[in-house]
């Protein structure tokens, strides 16, 4: 899909988001939406590809199933708060490839990274 | 010279000092090698000039296990082979083929890449391609936007292809017909194979053709270059001194029957355009091109298999049939017709396809197939018209074969991720690490090899690294029947330079038995 199309689709997802996080602050980190944007996939998916593969990452993953959980765990690599968090995701879905930290979905040879983020995005689209 | 078999006398004698029996891609190769000789060469073809329905049903035959295409239509039958309608591409074989390898059953030949590098040479000339030149980097000088993917070099490394356009019958028919010391015969079926009384040598052969006469050959030395079925064929059919046919003390003819599977595996989607000129191919225009290839390392440490990934347009790709699936008519003519239909809509399909999926790729696998005794070709009840047993095939595969596929595409899965070139999607059924099995889609390259598989100990090899018959001392084969292991490129480059390198150590040897 196109890059600009999906952040638009994202930002309402923001939106659909925004109640439930506020009702659940104390258990989920604020995050920038964007997060839920795996960079490199918007270049090559739509985003009901990256909802249907986020969502096999959910089901295939019982520990990584729920919002805060899947913030926390795309947050873990930013603690020191002077990289940006989305920088730093990225950076993350590089070392995974360098480090094999892959999980497949669908037949795709994804960074774990990456398809937390798209499970993220799954949520944000269920709610 | 050239007599029509069909018009001598009813068990008429021919004599030569060398009989090549069969005129394809090895047999036209050895035979032009020894033009201009002191030496009678005698060119046994069982077919004429053209296609001939008749003629090619010899070729028929059943086959089992891993679905493959008719036998009937997987070479053609008259003079100049497959070169009839081969696709022309030629690659060497890697250093590491030829090594024992203790992860590959049976692997390791007797003889190394550097013995066959002169004649690779020489072959290369013959099939009409370039220079003997498969280095990127040697085709990078020579031509522009040759552009590499930008993968770590410790695993991966881009092998080179040539192309060539040779097609025998055009290219050789005049030369091997105005050869004045090249006899070549044509409709002369070879259908037995005599033995002297001490059953070590071959004392002459017998042909026969759809008119009912016979023919005998007697020479010096027999070569076989019928093609690797027909060649084990023969071997087993000639069974009337030795039960178990010629050549077979040990139970190997006909065993580690090889083919490259040739499998579409997955997509490679990147994520921003890419210049893919060296990676992509079009008949007759492409001079050479590159597929990616793993490294003897890599290849070493995940005990796999050699083999490359090529890839061609998703948008077009995603159309295709696979070709186990539009070659099975029995007539190859008919079966072409399919394939190369399917491949017409497949591109004109394309057409209509947008956005993302042009920067998409079909990967293909070309792997060789493991070394396996239970692959094999053997020799069944029903005859064909000329009397000759009709050759079945029972195609094998193994774990190796998948786990090697599946670890190849893994490897450029996590590299297409590191790079940040894009994503790789496997295809279904290399998903499941538990499933060895392989699906009917499974295409193979029309590549027969290894029925006569060389071996320097009779026990475990029918033919020796000078490719002679072990225990028969004038009986040589020539042609991919000798491969021990099967490589991963197609296989008539290397097939031509063992020929020719057969052909260089006969010379030696007749020239000996002439002082």
């Amino acid at each position: 899909m196109k890059r600009r199309k999906f952040i638009i689709l994202s930002g309402i997802g923001a939106t659909a988001f925004t109640l439930p996080s506020a009702c659940l602050k104390a258990r989920i980190p604020e995050y920038d939406p964007l997060l839920a944007e795996p960079e490199l996939l918007s270049f090559i998916w739509d985003t009901e590809t990256m909802i249907a593969v986020g969502t096999l990452f959910r089901e295939l993953t019982p520990g990584e199933r729920t919002e805060g959980g899947l913030v926390s765990a795309l947050l873990r690599e930013s603690p020191d708060g002077t990289t940006p968090a989305l920088q730093k995701v990225n950076s993350r879905v590089q070392a995974d490839y360098e480090e094999n930290d892959l999980v497949m979905l669908e037949g795709w040879i994804l960074s774990r990274t990456e398809a937390r983020q798209c499970a993220l995005l799954s949520l944000i689209h269920t709610s | 010279m050239h007599t029509d078999a069909r018009t001598l006398e009813n068990n008429t004698l021919i004599q030569g000092d060398i009989c090549i029996v069969g005129a394809g891609a090895a047999g036209i190769a050895m035979a032009l090698d020894w033009k201009d000789s002191p030496y009678k060469v005698i060119l046994l073809e069982g077919g004429g000039f053209e296609y001939e329905p008749k003629i090619q049903e010899l070729y028929k035959g059943e086959t089992t296990g891993q679905k493959y295409y008719p036998l009937m239509s997987a070479r053609l039958h008259y003079f100049g082979g497959t070169t009839g309608h081969w696709a022309g591409m030629c690659s060497p074989f890697d250093p590491i083929d030829f090594i024992d390898r203790d992860w590959v059953p049976e692997s390791g030949w007797p003889i190394s890449r550097e013995d066959l590098d002169p004649f690779y040479a020489k072959a290369n000339e013959t099939l009409a391609v370039g220079p003997y030149q498969y280095d990127f980097e040697y085709w990078k000088e020579e031509i522009p936007n040759l552009n590499p993917f930008p993968f770590d070099q410790k695993i991966f490394w881009n092998k080179m292809w040539q192309y060539s356009q040779a097609r025998y019958n055009e290219l050789y028919r005049d030369t091997i017909i105005e050869a004045k010391n090249i006899h070549l015969y044509t409709y002369a079926n070879v259908v037995d194979i005599t033995l002297n009384e001490s059953l070590t040598a071959v004392s002459e052969l017998t042909t026969r053709n759809h008119e009912g006469k016979s023919c005998r050959v007697r020479a010096s030395r027999f070569i076989l270059a019928c093609g690797t079925i027909q060649n084990t064929r023969l071997l087993l059919a000639s069974n009337s001194q030795l039960p178990n046919g010629i050549g077979n003390g040990y139970d190997h003819v006909g065993r580690y029957f090889m083919e490259h599977l040739e499998i579409a595996c997955g997509e490679m989607w990147l994520a921003r355009p890419f210049a893919t000129d060296l990676y992509s191919w079009r008949y007759g225009e492409t001079i050479t091109s590159a597929e990616i290839a793993f490294t003897p390392e890599v290849q070493r440490e995940k005990r796999i298999l050699n083999g490359t990934i090529s890839m061609m347009p998703l948008s077009v790709g995603k159309h295709m049939i696979p070709r186990m699936q539009t070659w099975q008519e029995d007539d190859p003519r008919e079966s072409a017709e399919n394939t190369f239909a399917n491949w017409g809509e497949a591109r004109d399909k394309s057409e209509e396809e947008t956005g993302a999926i042009e920067r998409a790729f079909m990967l293909n696998t070309r792997i060789e197939q493991a070394p396996n005794p239970n692959s094999r070709i053997t020799i069944g009840r029903e005859k064909d018209e000329l009397d000759l047993p009709r050759a079945n095939l029972h195609w094998e595969l193994t774990p190796l074969d998948k786990r090697s596929i599946r670890t190849m595409f893994r490897l450029l899965g996590r590299e297409v991720g590191r790079t940040g070139l894009g994503r790789l999607r496997l295809h279904e059924f290399l998903r499941d690490e538990n499933d060895d099995t392989f699906p009917d889609t499974t295409n193979a390259g029309w590549h027969h090899m290894g029925t006569t598989r060389m071996h320097n100990d009779p026990k475990k090899g029918v033919v020796n690294s000078d490719c002679r018959v072990h225990g028969i001392g004038n009986l040589y084969v020539a042609g991919a029947a000798c491969f021990s292991t099967a490589g991963a490129p197609n296989p008539t480059l290397t097939l031509t330079a063992l020929s020719l390198r057969l052909s260089d150590h006969l010379k030696t040897v007749m020239k000996n038995d002439t002082a």
